[in-house]
């Protein structure tokens, strides 16, 4: 098999060297190659292993960023369903929530919680359930009822 | 790239077919490849393997897994030795047949990268030419490469025919390869 550059584009020298001697590797027979590894005093199917260990790595480091970017889109789709409500200043988002927590007591004792201490909600709590009332469509993109 | 390409399922169960042999050549293609880059063989060959799997190089269906890998570590040796010269520098990554094709360069490098870099090729130049101080001709081998020379020109300077070139070629190849068995570990 032999080893050809492309396009005759400038290619670093070192790396010509490396082309180079790439292409003896390639010249040998399977045969002379298996004797090369042993002469390392190394075993070959050891070896073979150890090298694909290492795409096995490669294999799955690829698989973990692709499921990251698949997460990171259904995120940012999910986000674009919620319109504006989630980028509201905070007490605007809150001032949506009152308005529906009249009818939920436990919401409403959270908020009054969180008006007084900063505690009992989250921001994230805020946007979630605000995104279910997007959802739900009890509320426009911004924020006002439907 | 033109032509019909390997689906990323198809290149990943190319990539699970190779053979023993074919695992060996990578490994040792590898250590080739890490030495000019300035890394180690290992990363490199992960790398390869992730942008052949994550679809950012596209394996050619009349090409094999194996020179294809090679020529995806070739590339990325090239192109993180391009931040050492960046004279060299080509943007266009459209070969024909995507073998060996060179990469842009994402980011200037900064003076202090620059000179750093410089410093770490400079490092494994001065570390071939120790390697083979006691051997005449390998040396002339690697100093006409360095310099740029062709095949004929080096073949021609060393007064040597293709079946002693080979010989050489070969010796040169086994010496760095037992000296730097993981590429460039600095």
């Amino acid at each position: 098999m032999d080893i050809v550059s492309g396009s005759g584009r400038a290619v670093p020298p070192l790396n010509k060297l490396a082309d180079e001697l790439v292409a003896d590797i390639m010249s040998m027979s399977d045969a002379e190659l298996l004797a090369e590894v042993e002469a390392e005093g190394l075993n070959a199917e050891d070896e073979a292993s150890r090298v694909r260990a290492v795409n096995s790595v490669a294999t799955g480091q690829a698989a973990k960023a692709r499921l990251k970017a698949a997460r990171a889109e259904i995120d940012r789709a999910a986000g674009s369903n919620l319109g504006q409500v989630h980028r509201l200043p905070l007490k605007d988002r809150a001032a949506v929530l009152v308005r529906f927590a009249n009818d939920d007591a436990k919401l409403k004792s959270r908020l009054t919680m969180a008006a007084r201490n900063g505690e009992g909600i989250t921001e994230n709590e805020m946007d979630d359930i605000l995104a279910n009332l997007r959802e739900l469509g009890a509320i426009d993109e911004d924020g006002s009822p439907i | 790239m033109s032509g019909p390409i390997l689906d990323l399922v198809e290149a990943r169960q190319a990539i699970e077919r190779l053979t023993s042999a074919d695992l060996l050549r990578l490994r040792k293609a590898g250590r080739q490849y890490a030495f000019a880059a300035g890394c180690e063989a290992d990363d490199l060959l992960n790398e390869a393997v992730c942008q052949t799997i994550e679809g950012v190089r596209n394996c050619p269906r009349e090409m094999a897994m194996l020179p294809f890998l090679i020529g995806v570590m070739h590339s990325r040796a090239s192109a993180k030795q391009q931040k050492v010269e960046p004279e060299l520098v080509s943007a266009d990554a459209t070969d024909v047949g995507g073998w060996f094709s060179h990469e842009p360069v994402e980011t200037k490098p900064t003076v202090e990268e620059l000179g750093l870099a410089q410093e770490d090729a400079s490092a494994r130049r001065n570390a071939l030419e120790a390697l083979f101080a006691d051997d005449d001709e390998a040396t002339l081998f690697l100093w006409a490469y360095l310099d740029d020379l062709s095949k004929e020109e080096i073949m021609s300077m060393i007064g040597v025919d293709m079946k002693a070139y080979a010989t050489i070629r070969r010796r040169v190849r086994r010496t760095i390869d037992a000296a730097f068995p993981n590429g460039w570990t600095s």
